[in-house]
This record gives structure tokens, C-alpha cells and sequence, in this order.
């Protein structure tokens, strides 16, 4: 989503993550991945995320879930994950957005400069990510065929597919921050 | 979706209802806490 955030405001849409994390954290988070939209703070959750109606009550965290609204605030378009990977594709949701028919937004692309991040002791760094992400991936190819049941093999598949756009992701963000190609371990689309 | 003002990364207040005078929203909501 953010590597195509150029095709979000020519459709006349900005974006914005919301999270329980503090703005410290988040202010991290959009160094390390060269967010060029904001990620706002809501611990807790009571302000947006509950209202919402995206709150995993047992996990207290936010539900995976992107909306869309119109600039008068009607909403075209919701999707909420099952899990944490579970996310829509861009097209999916520029679909929602050509629907409104708006005039492009202008706004930066990369409004916040990218400085490498000092990594915590709990953090996975991204090239990291690409060998989790081919785990998945693999693991989830693995229970597609061998899953006896429709439903849990189309899950699987669907699964499978939503590490390949991680990937995809990941080695656009790598090209990204560090200016060059992935190091081998993450994909290029 | 009703209105709410939060704050960004650099701890600036955002809200929605100003946003929105921009264009389309789109609000994306993760798990956080990795």
C-alpha cells in the first residue's frame, strides 16, 4: 500500500494507519519502512479503533482492517482480516476509490526522510522478514495439498498468495530505504 | 464513521473531519505491539 501510495492520490485519497502504539513507537515504524503516511497513536483504542468496530477484544489490539471513506465521511468500502496477514489487495481497494470519482490529492510521496533505525531487541529486521515470509508461504503451499477440506485448502492458497504480496512488498520497500537491490533475501517483484 | 482526533507519529493532533476536507480517507487499522 504505501509503495503504491502514488496511485492512492490520484485517486483523490490519502491514507492513514491507526495503531495502539505509542507515537514513539510509530514514529519508528514509518522511518523503518518510509512510510509516506502517518500512523496515529490510539492505546487503548477507546477513540478510533472501538468506534470502529475493528477491536479484537481478546488480543486488545486492533483487528486488521482497512475502510474507505468519502470525503463526507460515507463508507464505500470495509474489509477485515481473520489474522494479522489478512489484508486486501491495492487493486481491491482502488476499485472502492474509483467509485467516488475525486480529483487527485496533491501530496508528497515521501514526505518523511528515511533514516536507518536503531533496532530493538524484540524487532525482526525487514530482510529477515523475507525468509519468514517464504516460510509461510511454503508451509501454507504445503497444507493447500495436503488439506482434505475445501474450505481450509482455499484458506491455505489464500494465505499463500497474501505472503507473496508481503514479499512483493518487502522488496520494494528494501529497494526503497537502502537505495539498492534486495541482498538476496528478501523478493523483487 | 464517527470523528476522532489522534496523534501522528511526530505527536502532531490529526483528525479525521480535517482530513477529510482533503479528499478520500483511507484509514488503515493493524495489530501493533510487535
Amino acid at each position: 500500500m504505501a509503495r503504491e501510495y502514488g496511485d492512492y492520490l490520484r485517486r483523490g485519497a490519502t491514507i492513514a494507519a491507526v495503531v495502539i502504539d505509542t507515537s514513539e513507537q510509530n514514529a519508528a515504524m514509518v522511518e523503518k519502512l518510509a512510510l509516506p503516511f502517518p500512523i496515529l497513536a490510539d492505546p487503548g483504542g477507546e477513540r478510533a479503533i472501538k468506534p470502529a468496530g475493528v477491536w479484537d477484544d481478546k488480543g486488545k489490539m486492533a483487528r486488521p482492517a482497512i475502510v474507505v471513506l468519502a470525503p463526507d465521511g460515507r463508507e464505500v468500502y470495509r474489509y477485515v482480516g481473520v489474522d494479522f496477514m489478512d489484508r486486501p489487495g491495492d487493486d481491491e481497494v482502488l476499485v472502492a476509490l474509483d467509485g467516488l470519482e475525486q480529483p487527485p490529492v496533491d501530496a508528497p510521496l515521501n514526505p518523511v526522510p528515511h533514516r536507518s533505525p536503531v533496532a530493538g531487541p524484540r524487532a525482526m529486521k525487514l530482510p529477515d522478514l523475507g525468509v519468514y515470509m517464504r516460510g509461510v508461504r511454503f508451509a501454507m503451499q504445503a497444507m493447500a495439498v495436503r488439506s482434505r477440506d475445501a474450505f481450509d485448502r482455499e484458506e491455505a492458497e489464500r494465505t499463500a498468495k497474501i505472503a507473496e504480496r508481503y514479499l512483493a512488498a518487502q522488496g520494494a520497500t528494501l529497494r526503497l530505504t537502502a537505495g539498492r537491490a534486495t541482498s538476496g533475501r528478501g523478493e523483487v517483484p | 464513521m464517527r470523528d476522532f482526533e489522534l496523534t501522528d507519529q511526530a505527536e502532531r493532533a490529526w483528525r479525521l473531519a480535517d482530513a477529510l476536507k482533503g479528499g478520500a480517507m483511507v484509514l488503515v487499522f493493524y495489530r501493533g505491539d510487535w
